[in-house]
């Protein structure tokens, strides 16, 4: 085993915030039981419709419709949104305890942060789970063949592991979780950001709030722990790892950062959460499918309007990648239009 | 956050940028708006990202508790005058940069 020098600065932190987890503890599993008790709340938004990048405004047929159907679409859209997240902190399961007693000593600080996270990610999947059952009718709805694109990071670290130092597994395995978690924290940050409370379901914004602040330790200890491990891996870990890093952040870059809103990834899931609150029977009567709608706003030159929203997760993301990049000092090269659009949002304004 | 100072325009200076503002707006939200260059990664003073040092004007800002503590003293290194952008609600003029 590679003799890790302890991330001093990080773990202090970690282990004073852990101590204050628990004795001010944020258990989210009530919120979502008391949401499963209740099932969509047809009065109330479940998170900012403008985020799901549909011409809600500008489609002669979405822009008619009732609200509680904006809300039966909001709170698919949550449903998905959580479930999504769920997976992800499946994958993070698998290998959190695995690196760690990979790099750790047994029992030791280090060991016992990736611990504590495992355990507040049961927490959060049985959460999700009843947040899916209260608001689409399905629990089952967590793993990989509903989110086949989270295959990717077991895929990736099945296939380097044995080529990388034990603490370039360690790094590999938080960086990529890193990468992850910040693909889903942009989602749960944004998505209710601009939505007057008045009008949002009060169950969900505590679902937001709560499991963001509990997230917000995982995405340091990911990038901190990740960053400090790589600096101990040997150079041709790192070698492995900066290269592995550069194609998930340019795969990241051109799915999120395109001109064309229609092009990016955050469209492609609001219309696929379209698809599914359309067999809703709260949309009987709506004459189109999803991908008739498609085709209506390709053929009347209706555009998908970027939301502020939308535009403020991009910019988050961008810092994010860049920090990353720096922290790294990976040095990325121009790919494109996508990229240079990027680059804008993360060197911020001249 | 006394309110009777709540809504008047203020200045601050975040790192080069001089900007006018309300009393009573959250650091943070300001830099987002004003895309200016202190980054965060949550908004709950639990990954110490958003650590800025306070130049002048730390009795304009509202005061500090719990979880920013623990965090700031962590982030600090022993430091003065460090905060979390996204504990901090601007009460008057004041001037900040990120942590170095």
């Amino acid at each position: 085993m590679d003799q890790v020098d302890p991330v001093d600065k990080l773990l202090r932190r970690q282990i004073k915030l852990f101590e204050h987890a628990h004795r001010t503890p944020i258990e989210l599993k009530g919120f979502g039981l008391t949401m499963k008790r209740e099932g969509i709340d047809k009065s109330k938004l479940y998170c900012n419709p403008d985020f799901l990048l549909l011409p809600l405004r500008e489609c002669p047929y979405l822009s008619t419709l009732r609200p509680e159907q904006l809300s039966v679409l909001t709170a698919y859209y949550f449903a998905r949104a959580y479930s999504e997240i769920a997976t992800s902190e499946s994958v993070a399961l698998r290998y959190n305890m695995e690196a760690s007693a990979a790099v750790f000593p047994l029992y030791s600080d280090n060991y016992m942060v990736l611990f504590h996270e495992t355990a507040e990610e049961f927490d959060h999947i049985i959460t999700f789970r009843n947040v899916c059952q209260a608001l689409i009718g399905r629990g089952d709805v967590i793993g990989g063949e509903f989110f086949p694109h989270l295959k990717a990071v077991p895929a990736m670290l099945e296939r380097y592991r044995g080529k990388l130092c034990d603490n370039g597994f360690g790094s590999m395995y938080l960086l990529m979780r890193y990468i992850l978690n910040l693909a889903l924290k942009q989602l749960e940050g944004f998505m209710t950001a601009g939505l007057d409370e008045k009008v949002a379901s009060p169950l969900a914004l505590q679902i937001v709030a709560g499991h963001a602040e509990d997230e917000a330790r995982h995405l340091t200890t990911s990038l901190e722990l990740g960053i400090g491990l790589f600096r101990r891996a040997t150079p041709r870990s790192r070698e492995l790892i900066s290269g592995a890093m550069r194609i998930t952040m340019y795969s990241m870059i051109d799915k999120r950062f395109s001109g064309d809103a229609a092009a990016t990834w955050n469209f492609e899931t609001g219309l696929g959460v379209l698809q599914r609150a359309l067999q809703h029977p709260e949309f009987a009567d709506f004459p189109l499918s999803a991908e008739a709608l498609r085709d209506l706003w390709a053929s009347e030159g209706i555009a998908i309007p970027a939301s502020a929203e939308f535009e403020r997760s991009r910019r988050w993301i961008a810092g994010q990648l860049r920090r990353l990049a720096e922290s790294m000092e990976l040095a990325l090269t121009p790919q494109g239009e996508a990229f240079e659009r990027y680059l804008t949002y993360a060197q911020g304004p001249a | 956050m006394s309110s009777e100072r709540s809504g008047q325009e203020v200045e601050l200076q975040v790192g080069d940028a001089v900007l006018k503002v309300r009393s009573g707006e959250m650091l943070m939200d300001i830099c987002e708006h004003h895309q200016t260059c202190v980054m965060f990664s949550c908004r709950s003073a639990s990954c110490g990202t958003c650590a800025i040092v306070v130049e002048q004007g730390m009795e304009n800002l509202s005061p500090m508790d719990g979880l920013e503590a623990i965090v700031v003293e962590e982030v600090s290194e022993g430091r003065p005058n460090v905060r979390l952008a996204c504990q901090v609600r601007i009460l008057g003029s004041a001037c900040v940069r990120p942590l170095p």
